[in-house]
């Protein structure tokens, strides 16, 4: 078996893993973060940090938990920058979403996603995690690096706040 | 259209308008090359330095020693020492050799119980041969229906390891507790709608969460009930081990509270008085662990009967996609000693042969699927493919 360490095996499992999943979690970190240019600078960071990391990888499976942990990871960290980068710079709402970014969505669905960023961080990449990328409870643990209790209570709860800020949108 | 289904639909159609750009790979290797070479060069001013820091440190951990006459020899972690752990390679199980790092002679003797990672399998298997002895409990397959067949999910061992208590998943709320003899036999209820468990070291109570976020402790001699109380979704108990007295609890205690990361919900360490009257779990005197960071996550691990150590595992390196978990131990008010792991902790469980004082810590990697058992008393470990629960 080719272990990952091999040099030109890593890069072309690495190539593989670019090729496959780049765009997919381009688009995981744009609904974590809610900006494209962000979430594109943000899967560049992750890729250049897998590269870095996969001669300890030993198994080629870990390749992906590993890049789409970082990716995460890096929007929660990004979106506490950004926040703070906000609070001394200007007043903008923390998600200023621009008018042609919800225009591709039914009412239904951008009821849904404005009511997706209000609820705390863990609980909506919780619920991104599990209902867009349809990882278990398991997998989400081991991305969030959180326990599978908690990973349970983020989901539950964050499903049942959503439901409540819907009905009272209605 | 059920929620869920709403969610799913509006994620898949808002994550269409983050299209990738044109291909940035040329760009992650060149930072990643560019990193690489500045760290080397690092690397090679400070290692002079770091040499000399590692020998004063051992000098100073022999000192100390030569200065306690009376104290006992303990394996244990050095202070905040990091572990970088690379997933292990799932093989064939019935065929598995442990991949241990240190003399085969040192290792305990014991079997240990591990469910497989599909939860549809309870095994008892040799912790030196890595092969396993006898299946307790097979349950049929899904056949691609994740919800047709239930599984099995947390398990404790009784203290004359005779009996296995395991969860067994049912529909949400819905679970039970059930046991099986060691030597095999057939499967008995004994409490319905209850998931995670553990055994008092006496073997007389078992303790359970109830209803999925309550607890509740259960006389196994007279089948009587000791409910504590939690506050609906506000609290909700988490992972829990027993005090050597079989009398004290520590209990996890997840609850709501905005914090700073925005996260709302906050975990604490209860310690429980199971002989007195049940009250709020929150009333229980709180274990106060430091955090790192600003993660708001502890579990409790296991409780260690020779010396009143305490387990507890920090959610800790949250920036770090290669960090991972920190596992503290606490005695009489106070953190002990804490070591860092590249990856998720599972179970815990000391090994109770007592004589190498070492822990059982089960190791989740990043890969989902690809545990490892491990002695992290003296950094050892035996790989034995995919498992999900596992006791000593």
């Amino acid at each position: 078996m080719a272990f990952v360490g091999d040099v030109v095996h890593r890069e072309t499992v690495f190539d593989e893993l670019f090729d496959q999943h780049h765009a997919g979690l381009v688009r995981l970190a744009g609904l974590l973060v809610d900006d494209g240019e962000l979430a594109q600078e943000i899967v560049q960071e992750a890729f250049a940090r897998l590269f870095v990391a996969m001669p300890r990888l030993r198994e080629e499976g870990a390749g992906l938990p590993y890049v789409r942990r970082t990716v995460v990871n890096l929007c929660n960290s990004g979106l506490r920058r950004r926040r703070v980068v906000r609070r001394h710079v200007d007043d903008r709402p923390e998600h200023a979403v621009s008018p042609e970014s919800v225009a591709a969505l039914r009412d239904d669905q951008r009821a849904v996603i404005e009511a997706l960023r209000s609820l705390p961080e863990r609980q909506r990449t919780c619920l991104v995690l599990r209902f867009y990328e349809d990882l278990s409870e398991t997998e989400m643990a081991a991305v969030l690096g959180i326990s599978s209790n908690s990973v349970k209570t983020h989901v539950q709860r964050g499903m049942a706040s959503l439901a409540q800020r819907l009905e009272s949108h209605r | 259209m059920t929620p869920e289904d709403r969610l799913r639909d509006a994620l898949h159609a808002k994550a269409r308008q983050f299209d990738a750009a044109p291909d940035l790979r040329d760009g992650a290797v060149s930072l990643a090359v560019a990193r690489q070479r500045r760290r080397r060069l690092q690397l090679a001013a400070g290692s002079a330095l770091a040499a000399a820091a590692a020998v004063a440190v051992v000098i100073a951990a022999v000192a100390a020693f030569d200065r306690e006459p009376s104290r006992t020899l303990e394996v244990r972690p050095a202070d905040t020492t990091t572990t970088e752990l690379a997933p292990s390679t799932t093989v064939a199980e019935e065929a598995v050799a442990p991949s241990t790092t240190a003399p085969a002679a040192s290792k305990p003797e014991v079997p240990s119980f591990l469910v497989a990672a599909d939860h549809k399998r309870l095994v008892v298997l040799n912790s030196t041969t890595g092969k396993v002895i006898r299946t307790l409990v097979q349950l049929p397959a899904d056949n691609g229906e994740p919800e047709c067949c239930g599984g099995i999910g947390d398990i404790s061992l009784s203290p004359e390891r005779k009996t296995v208590y395991f969860h067994r998943i049912g529909e949400p709320g819905a679970g039970q507790i059930q046991r099986v003899a060691v030597a095999g036999g057939p499967v008995e209820t004994i409490v319905q709608n209850a998931d995670l468990l553990d055994i008092s070291p006496d073997g007389r109570k078992l303790a359970y969460r109830k209803g999925n976020s309550g607890l509740a402790v259960h006389d196994l001699s007279t089948g009587a009930e000791k409910d504590w109380t939690v506050f609906g979704g506000h609290e909700q108990v988490g992972r829990f081990a027993w005090a050597p007295d079989s009398r004290r609890l520590a209990v996890t205690l997840a609850f709501d509270s905005e914090s700073e990361t925005g996260d709302g919900v906050h975990t604490t360490v209860r310690l429980l008085d199971t002989e007195s009257a049940p009250l709020a779990v929150a009333d229980a005197p709180a274990i106060d662990i430091p955090r790192t960071n600003d993660h708001p996550d502890l579990s409790v691990g296991a409780w260690r009967g020779d010396s009143g150590d305490l387990m507890v595992i920090r959610y800790c390196c949250w920036p770090e996609a290669s960090g991972g978990q920190e596992l503290v131990t606490f005695r009489d008010g106070a953190v002990g000693s804490s070591t860092q792991v590249a990856g998720s902790i599972g179970d815990l469980d000391y090994d109770p042969t007592g004589t190498f004082r070492l822990m059982g810590v089960y190791v989740g990697e990043m890969g989902v699927g690809h545990q490892e058992l491990r002695w992290a008393g003296d950094g050892r470990s035996g790989t034995f493919g995919a498992w999900d629960h596992a006791v000593w």
